[in-house]
């Protein structure tokens, strides 16, 4: 075994200071570039839609009072929300059947048998609020679904045809 | 036992077999994303549905190519995730809910109703950055979403 460098030296001409210690099987070369004794940081590998969910695995230590305060920033105001919503969902569907008009210049593209058709100063009636559903608080920003007559236009059956339209709380005013 | 670990260089004068281990094929990490690919087939459908709405609608692709292939994978996305295709440009915070209830699910209410597409999917002929164009193919998909 120990012959085995000066055996090559010889043969090759090459000296023996160049000739890789035979003697050291590659499997125990290291590679301290890949030892990783501690982790300080947790790779965000999954996908977190919420950023809640990778500040809790911060470790304490490494936590400065920004990811920290920020999470029971996020807690804080996740409650808020509710409650502000709440009073919003219930105000809401409070006025359901209540007529309303539209202040704001708008135009839809929807009505049957019309290409356009302008809403401003129309009168309509409050169906349906639909920022909740099945108790879950839904993300549209026109939630209110007034229904209005389009008296230009009639219908197959003869009568002016009916349709409904999504608005903003801002868009109309109440008739009451 | 000897190790024969001699690099090629003194093997080639004695036949020695290499048996030098070949070099270990660096591992890349991959990365796992936060969104998965869609499967081909849903982008397939939201393709044809994005061209087939925007005919229907006159409204136009963005000039930007890049733009409209990422919205309509991140159709395709919710398609195969929800079942539905919800509005890929917003936050949710319960996407099962707002996917049943429907107001952002493409074509959402506001485009339906307003001709508002926030996401830059349809652009009505006002608007600065529509092009010309209401088609899209397969290719101008993949390639502009290719260094993703």
């Amino acid at each position: 075994m120990t012959t085995s460098s000066a055996f090559f030296s010889s043969l090759l001409n090459i000296p023996t200071s160049k000739i890789p210690n035979m003697d050291t099987p590659l499997a125990k070369i290291k590679y301290p570039s890949r030892r990783r004794t501690s982790f300080t940081h947790f790779h965000p590998i999954r996908s977190a839609p919420d950023s809640v969910s990778i500040i809790d695995n911060l470790p304490a230590a490494t936590s400065s009072s920004a990811p920290s305060s920020s999470a029971t920033t996020t807690n804080s105001v996740i409650l808020d929300d509710d409650s502000v919503n709440d009073d919003e969902v219930k105000k809401g569907e409070s006025r359901v059947g209540v007529k309303v008009r539209v202040k704001v210049p708008l135009k839809v593209y929807h009505v049957p048998k019309l290409p356009e058709y302008e809403l401003t100063g129309k009168v309509g009636v409050v169906k349906q609020y639909v920022g909740i559903h099945k108790g879950k608080k839904i993300s549209a920003n026109l939630p209110y679904k007034v229904e209005f007559v389009a008296d230009e236009v009639l219908g197959r059956d003869g009568k002016p045809v009916k349709f409904l339209a999504h608005l903003r709380d801002d868009e109309f005013e109440f008739l009451d | 036992m000897r190790a024969l670990q001699a690099s090629t260089s003194y093997s080639a004068g004695f036949g020695i077999s290499a048996a030098a281990p070949p070099p270990r094929p660096s591992r890349h990490r991959h990365v796992i994303l936060a969104q998965v690919e869609p499967s081909e087939k849903s982008v397939e459908i939201m393709r044809k549905f994005s061209e087939q709405y925007a005919r229907r609608s006159a409204t136009y692709f963005c000039v930007d190519k890049g733009v409209t292939s990422v919205v309509i994978k991140g159709l395709a996305e919710h398609k195969d995730t929800l079942g539905a295709p919800l509005c890929p440009c917003r936050h949710y915070d319960d996407k099962v809910a707002e996917a049943q209830q429907g107001f952002w699910n493409c074509p959402c209410v506001p485009m339906r109703e307003r001709k508002e597409c926030h996401c830059m999917l349809f652009l009505t002929p006002d608007n600065d950055f529509a092009g010309q164009e209401q088609a899209i193919t397969l290719e101008e998909i993949k390639e502009t979403t290719a260094n993703m």
